[in-house]
């Protein structure tokens, strides 16, 4: 699947990546996944037991946004963006 | 009990007095502290009738139990008045570095009563207070103000003031705290009040370092030990972003607000608002309030162009960045931050601010202002200047349209007639906060039964939609965010967990990301007093403050009618670009509201109700 990221996940793990995950993966996996080869990331995409979504982003496909159980295909495009809820 | 320091100050400006008298304890024990303790001491000063710009209608400045007391991101106070732009209770939570040193002056709340004879200042210390006369103060900014202050008497002295737009009495002025470092107690319009009784402000010295004495020291440092390992673990991208980092998603969603609320989505105007582009162009370094563990506030610079602005300082948030950039039609960020620089200068709330333009320029667009009544201001959606310029007019009063706009949004609608009330943005006066009803239905509750009006903050719902559980009230999952069923006693819970933070006086953004929970404040208001209290006693202090604040307005005229949504959120769908939302259900909401609530058909709590949270000492019978 490709994944388009945003600053400043851009300067952590480029703009733009290709992924390959065994299917059927959850958004979940396809994070561990990302952190394993980027620990940079973490903070922003780690998560505890019984979390819905991440730290700090959002996963969107299309207008859709995902939450970590959600099953993640491989011909996927998702875009990755960082995330405060605040105001 | 402990947690507090047992003192009230009680200043009288007319006379010049002060007293210093004891916290009751029964009052402690019952509303905690913070807006809740102000709200019942608003009940008992005031009545239905109270002018909120008559010299006795207080203005309260109110800590809590966890401020100055190690907690994390606790550094925060409450301002407590009738509001002049509403008719009804007033709150305002503010943070940086008053609270703070409020209560290191050994201070747990400030009853500021009557209306001075001349300007004056009150000059806060740990063993006196006293009146510095401020005429040469009066009519200067407040960025001025705080300078001269500071130099004339306590370099790291902290103030509390307002700009020319209180003085003149305009309903949305703020309170500007920490000068150039603004933290503004923004909403309801406290700057007038403070302006009605010749108040310019307040400073409290640096000196004092006065503890309030903990009941479990150890046990309170070794739990605020282990939840600061949460919040560094969870909020580090809050930290890094600030709340503007929420602007893209947002705009996905649904969440943000474009033309007045008419437009679902603008990505462009996204884009070029948010919290990464402000990071690339006139971002500085991040800042946050005193000894905040998260730091969410972010320094800007800009020095060319026509929105140049005066040196370092604080930025727009993400309220402050929709309020005057997508609600306008407005992509120019060093806009933005000129329109947010003068409202922390002048001492306008940016919220209401934004709004009531957005507003006007929607009037403009359906002919309802003439190029005469507009006096040469172009204000059309997307045109910066004429934005800019409006907000300093408002400031001023100056001219006829920026008199009637500083009037409130609710107020210029009435005037203006002819169907503008369409296009006014408010509940009860308070005009909305930048976040759509639509996309988050509890929100939709929220601002229509809100005390204050329109507000986000009593009870945070969207990222409790979003990502954030609420295991102990029974939520394991977050709460699906436009969903009928089981919405109305959702929102009840989080009005209630947020009217306790605001007692507690500690920072709602502790509970994003999932990092601290209802539990973390339980056992810490414990170990702070020495008095452990039940889940259902921790609850109950948020439904008996929550009530108490109903009362009040009540007793000032609120009933059902009042808990309504403007029209276009009752009627005109969220649908473009990637959007699709449907009005919200409220009126069956609001049912089912009323009636776990244990109010009556006309939104009055019943005697049972009034009982049952000992408040039969605030019930006035109706005339």
């Amino acid at each position: 699947m490709r994944i388009k990221t945003r600053a400043p996940l851009d300067k952590i793990m480029g703009s733009l990546k290709e992924v390959t995950l065994p299917h059927p993966a959850a958004l979940a996996d396809l994070l561990r996944l990302l952190m394993e080869k980027t620990p940079e990331l973490k903070p922003y995409a780690g998560f505890g037991a019984g979390d819905v979504q991440p730290y700090g982003l959002l996963v969107w496909r299309g207008g859709k946004m995902l939450t970590l159980s959600d099953i993640v295909n491989p011909m996927d495009e998702l875009e990755m963006i960082p995330m405060v809820a605040g105001g | 009990m402990k947690g507090y320091h047992n003192r009230v100050a009680w200043i009288d400006l007319s006379r010049r007095e002060v007293k210093i008298k004891p916290l009751d304890e029964k009052d402690a024990v019952d509303f905690v502290g913070g807006a809740s303790l102000g709200a019942a001491y608003l009940a008992r000063l005031t009545d239905g009738k109270t002018a909120p710009l008559g010299p006795e209608n207080p203005l309260m400045y109110m800590t809590g139990p966890f401020t100055a007391s190690g907690v994390p991101a606790s550094s925060r106070h409450d301002v407590i008045s009738l509001s002049p732009l509403t008719g009804i209770f007033g709150e305002s939570n503010c943070g940086g570095s008053f609270g703070w040193q409020l209560k290191s002056c050994g201070y747990d709340c400030l009853v500021i009563t009557g209306r001075s004879e001349k300007p004056v200042v009150l000059v806060i210390d740990v063993d006196r207070i006293t009146f510095r006369d401020s005429e040469d103060l009066w009519g200067t900014d407040v960025w001025t103000a705080d300078e001269r202050l500071k130099a004339e008497i306590d370099p790291e002295g902290v103030t509390s003031l307002i700009g020319p737009a209180g003085e003149r009495l305009v309903k949305v002025a703020s309170i500007s705290h920490d000068g150039r470092h603004t933290r503004s107690a923004g909403r309801c319009g406290m700057g007038a009040v403070m302006g009605s009784k010749n108040l310019k402000g307040l400073m409290v010295l640096s000196r004092a370092k006065v503890k309030a004495e903990v009941a479990d020291a150890e046990g309170l440092k070794n739990s605020i030990t282990e939840a600061l390992k949460l919040i560094k673990e969870r909020l580090g991208p809050f930290s890094q972003m600030g709340t503007p980092g929420g602007v893209i998603n947002y705009d996905k969603m649904g969440n943000l607000p474009f033309d007045n609320w008419r437009t679902a989505q603008c990505t462009p105007i996204a884009e070029k608002t948010t919290g990464t582009t402000m990071k690339e162009t006139i971002w500085a370094s991040r800042s946050g309030c005193k000894l905040c563990a998260i730091h969410c506030g972010r320094l800007v610079q800009n020095t060319e162009g026509p929105f140049a602005l005066d040196g370092v300082q604080e930025g727009p948030e993400y309220e402050t960045l929709a309020a005057f950039g997508s609600l306008c039609m407005n992509d120019s960020l060093p806009a933005i931050a000129k329109a947010n620089e003068y409202c922390n200068r002048l001492g306008l709330d940016t919220i209401s601010t934004g709004s009531i333009i957005a507003f006007a320029m929607e009037c403009r667009e359906k002919g309802l202002l003439s190029d005469e009544d507009l006096e040469g201001v172009d204000l059309a959606f997307g045109k910066p200047e004429g934005m800019v310029e409006m907000v300093k007019r408002i400031a001023y009063r100056q001219g006829k349209l920026a008199t009637l706009l500083g009037e409130g949004s609710r107020e210029a609608a009435r005037v203006i007639g002819r169907g503008a009330e369409e296009y006014a943005i408010h509940v009860k006066g308070l005009e909305f906060p930048m976040h759509d009803p639509r996309f988050s239905w509890g929100h939709a509750i929220s601002y229509s039964t809100g005390n204050r009006g329109a507000c986000h903050l009593s009870s945070l719902a969207h990222p409790f939609e979003l990502g954030v559980p609420l295991p102990e009230l029974g939520y394991e999952k977050p709460y699906p965010g436009r969903q009928r069923d089981g919405k109305a006693q959702w929102t009840i819970h989080l009005q209630h967990v947020m009217t306790i933070l605001d007692s507690l006086s500690i920072c709602k953004f502790t509970m994003l990301s999932n990092a601290l929970s209802v539990s973390h404040f339980r056992e810490w208001l414990g170990q702070i007093t020495g008095r452990d209290r039940s889940l259902e006693e921790f609850m109950a202090l948020g439904e008996r403050a929550f009530t108490l604040k109903r009362m009040i307005n009540n007793r000032r005229g609120i009933t059902r009618k009042d808990d309504i949504l403007p029209p276009r959120f009752r009627t005109l769908k969220k649908r473009g670009g990637t959007i699709d939302l449907d009005v919200p259900a409220l009126f069956p909401m609001l049912s089912d509201y009323y009636e776990l609530r244990g109010w009556t058909e006309e939104g009055r709590p019943k005697p049972e109700t009034i009982r049952r949270l000992g408040l039969e000492a605030f019930e006035v019978p109706r005339s």
